[in-house]
């Protein structure tokens, strides 16, 4: 292999290589980038650490001797970083890559290009897409409510829901639920989901950046793939089966509650200053346009905070939380008010926190 | 040392006139060849083994065999074509689908993390071949909790995935896990085998081939080990400096104490770190146990073609001589005794001062 192109644009791609390889892997073929230089101009870079892939296409690049090369991708993309800018030759020969740039050259010793995971192609057929911007909008407010411990594999990641005018995603971690959903800008014929683990799916939101730029979407045997003009992102998929999350949406409940969402924010972290760390638990009390959290930690004290001014003329009735199920959602909530369906103090509750994005939470029973 | 494992899986002569197959590439263990052979051949391999069997035996060559037969890109007759991608990705470890699972170095246990991590894995779909293998060493090595953790996952492991569970030590496997395995065995090899794999693997002298193969146990992993840790060094110092005749026990101890605290060549510390100070503790009690079990079978007028070290004829019948008969046949409880201190935490040094006092006995001149 033997190329020619500006440092500036190898740089870009190389951190966002380096920012996917594996830093634990007992492989060491995990900690390389791979480079394909192909005779129709084009570099590619690929690197994976077998959860996510990404491919990164470098166009405008002279091809002398087309080629693939695998080598270290911390210490090419330090090397890349570090040298003047300009133009780079890369040329590799039998078992050394030789980096060549106006004041001298850096020789690295290259790994076995057969080592080097196959990185999984877009797949053309079935293909959702989406801006940038709405996909991180829902993954965002899906993300939060995923399970964090490591033994419920099947939601420690987000559903994605695909079909032909809409795509859905959910979080779950068995006690609360997010769901949001945004019509497609290009739909499927059939329906398809997948589980996408939480890494991955934080993973794909640094390589994103929210902008108005349209990607695709499809999910494959075994992975989710995104497609931007310059790169294509894989992440494996979670293998099991969803927890079924639409059984858990109350169909209908016998109180509403509209509360303003920056009042019920600050007042829900206030009050959770006061719930032990052994039972997360903050008491709403509602009552004739009153709403009361009351906290107790045991030898510690209590606290009782009211907010008036919301509209409530049912029954007093009584309902408690996890106070960070309320703070973590009402913090990407989109509605100024946010509205709470509820029925009694051991029914789920429903939150409308913002345009097709319901939350769904189990209170605390004591 | 683990690296070399893979080496005597080497082709061997390729003038059969039945086509090669994955396994015919290992010498010996026809009975697991036969079970893999027909399992890979009728698809029907079980989601758990157990391989057990000497160190060095080749269990972890075997396991990597049945991997490639599993992971193989073009199977013929359902076993490892040994020339695809897949194929040899497995062999240099690298395959995305191949799981390895092992202790951290300096480690002496198999920390629940690792299981975690294999768990978090397997949790995902297979990256390539559609299935996958995991293959986890020292399974006797296991604490409570990752002996749990991994139970759990033999309970429902996930679609087509293969778990191998490898070990030396079968009694110190947990029961548990055992009935939730197929458990296949790895019998010592000949040592006409032992030596027949050490040919296509060493460049060393014939003469200590044929010694590196005698004292192997059956082990082709111990036979190279002894050609290049300098295991025959050991020896010789063991019948030239420590069952040399006479000397204050105690000098014997320190003798003992500074080889086996002496720094690792190349690093930094003047002093070998613990685990390595007990694995070398224990090699050298390894060592004169087989040497005393020679000097047994001297007592008995054995004849020397069944010893271990016969090529060290002489040492054996001069130590015969010397020690008294009683004694050498109560060596192996002590020896029980001297390994279940090293294994629970007396240090090193002490180990090796009972050690000489024992031995004392044995070499001083009867009265």
């Amino acid at each position: 292999m033997k190329i020619t192109c500006a440092r500036g644009e190898l740089a870009e791609g190389l951190s966002l290589a380096a920012g996917i390889v594996s830093q634990k892997s007992p492989k060491k073929i995990l900690k390389d980038v791979k480079l394909i230089a192909s005779s129709d101009q084009r570099l590619e870079l690929q690197a994976t650490d077998l959860e996510i892939a990404i491919r990164y296409t470098i166009h405008a690049v002279d091809v002398a001797v087309p080629g693939e090369i695998v080598v270290p991708a911390s210490e090419l993309q330090a090397i890349v970083r570090e040298i003047e800018d300009g133009t780079i030759e890369i040329e590799s020969s039998e078992e050394t890559v030789t980096i060549r740039f106006g004041d001298g050259y850096f020789d690295l010793m290259g790994d076995q290009v057969d080592d080097f995971p196959l990185v999984p192609t877009f797949d053309e057929k079935n293909v959702v897409e989406l801006t940038a911007r709405e996909f991180a909008r829902m993954a965002e407010r899906t993300v939060f409510a995923t399970a964090r411990e490591k033994t419920r594999y099947a939601i420690n990641g987000v559903l994605l829901w695909m079909s032909s005018e809409r795509v859905r995603m959910v979080g779950t971690d068995g006690r609360r639920m997010a769901l949001i959903e945004s019509p497609a800008e290009t739909g499927l014929g059939e329906p398809c989901s997948a589980i996408v683990p939480t890494r991955g799916i934080q993973q794909m939101l640094k390589l994103l950046h929210g902008d108005e730029l349209l990607i695709q979407l499809n999910i494959g045997e075994s992975q989710l793939m995104i497609r931007t003009p310059r790169a294509e992102i894989a992440t494996r998929l979670i293998e099991g089966d969803f927890a079924p999350y639409e059984r858990v949406i109350p169909e209908s409940s016998e109180h509403r509650v509209e509360l303003d969402r920056e009042r019920f924010l600050a007042n829900a972290r206030r009050s959770a200053l006061l719930a032990t760390p052994e039972s997360r638990t903050v008491r709403l009390e509602f009552a004739n346009d009153l709403l009361t959290f009351k906290s107790y930690s045991s030898g510690v004290g209590q606290s009782e905070i009211r907010m008036d001014g919301i509209t409530y003329s049912g029954p007093p009735i009584e309902i408690s939380f996890n106070p960070d199920f309320l703070v973590e959602a009402l913090r990407v909530a989109e509605n100024d008010v946010v509205s709470l369906d509820f029925t009694s103090g051991s029914q789920a509750a429903k939150f409308n926190l913002g345009e097709s994005f319901l939350y769904v939470v189990m209170p605390v029973t004591v | 040392m683990r690296n070399d494992r893979l080496l005597w899986s080497a082709r061997l002569g390729s003038n059969s006139l039945t086509p090669m197959d994955a396994f015919d590439r290992i010498v010996g263990h026809e009975t697991p060849k036969r079970l893999f052979r027909a399992a890979l051949g009728t698809d029907r391999l079980a989601h758990a083994y157990l391989f057990e069997g000497p160190d060095g035996v080749g269990k972890m060559t075997f396991a990597l065999a049945v991997a490639r037969s599993i992971l193989c890109e073009r199977p013929v007759e359902s076993l490892a074509c040994e020339a695809c991608r897949g194929c040899r990705r497995v062999d240099s470890r690298q395959h995305s689908d191949l799981i390895l699972v092992a202790r951290d170095p300096g480690s002496r246990q198999l920390k629940v993390d690792a299981i975690r991590e294999l768990q978090a894995q397997l949790s995902l779909k297979a990256m390539e071949a559609g299935a996958r293998v995991a293959l986890l060493d020292d399974a006797d090595r296991l604490g409570v909790s990752a002996g749990n953790s991994l139970l759990k996952l033999l309970e429902e492991p996930p679609d087509r995935t293969h778990l191998f569970l490898l070990t030396s030590n079968r009694p110190n496997v947990l029961t548990t896990l055992v009935s939730r395995c197929q458990v296949v065995r790895f019998a010592p090899l000949a040592p006409e085998q032992v030596r027949q794999v050490l040919d296509l693997q060493t460049e060393h002298a014939t003469e200590s081939l044929d010694a590196a193969a005698n004292l192997s146990e059956g082990s082709p992993g111990q036979a190279l080990a002894h050609l290049n840790d300098g295991w025959f060094e050991l020896r010789d110092w063991l019948f030239d400096e420590f069952l040399a005749g006479r000397g204050d026990p105690l000098q014997r101890a320190a003798r003992l104490s500074e080889r086996v605290r002496a720094p690792i060549p190349g690093e930094k510390k003047k002093v070998a770190p613990l685990e390595e100070q007990r694995k070398r503790l224990e090699g050298a009690l390894r060592l004169l146990l087989s040497v005393f079990r020679d000097v047994r079978l001297a007592q008995a007028d054995v004849p020397v073609d069944r010893w271990l070290h016969r090529d060290r004829e002489d040492r054996i019948v001069d130590l015969a001589e010397a020690c008294d008969p009683t004694w050498v046949e109560s060596l192996p409880e002590l020896a029980t005794e001297w390994l279940a201190a090293l294994a629970g935490n007396v240090t090193p040094e002490l180990v090796g001062e009972r050690l000489s006092l024992d031995f004392q006995i044995a070499l001083a001149p009867r009265i």
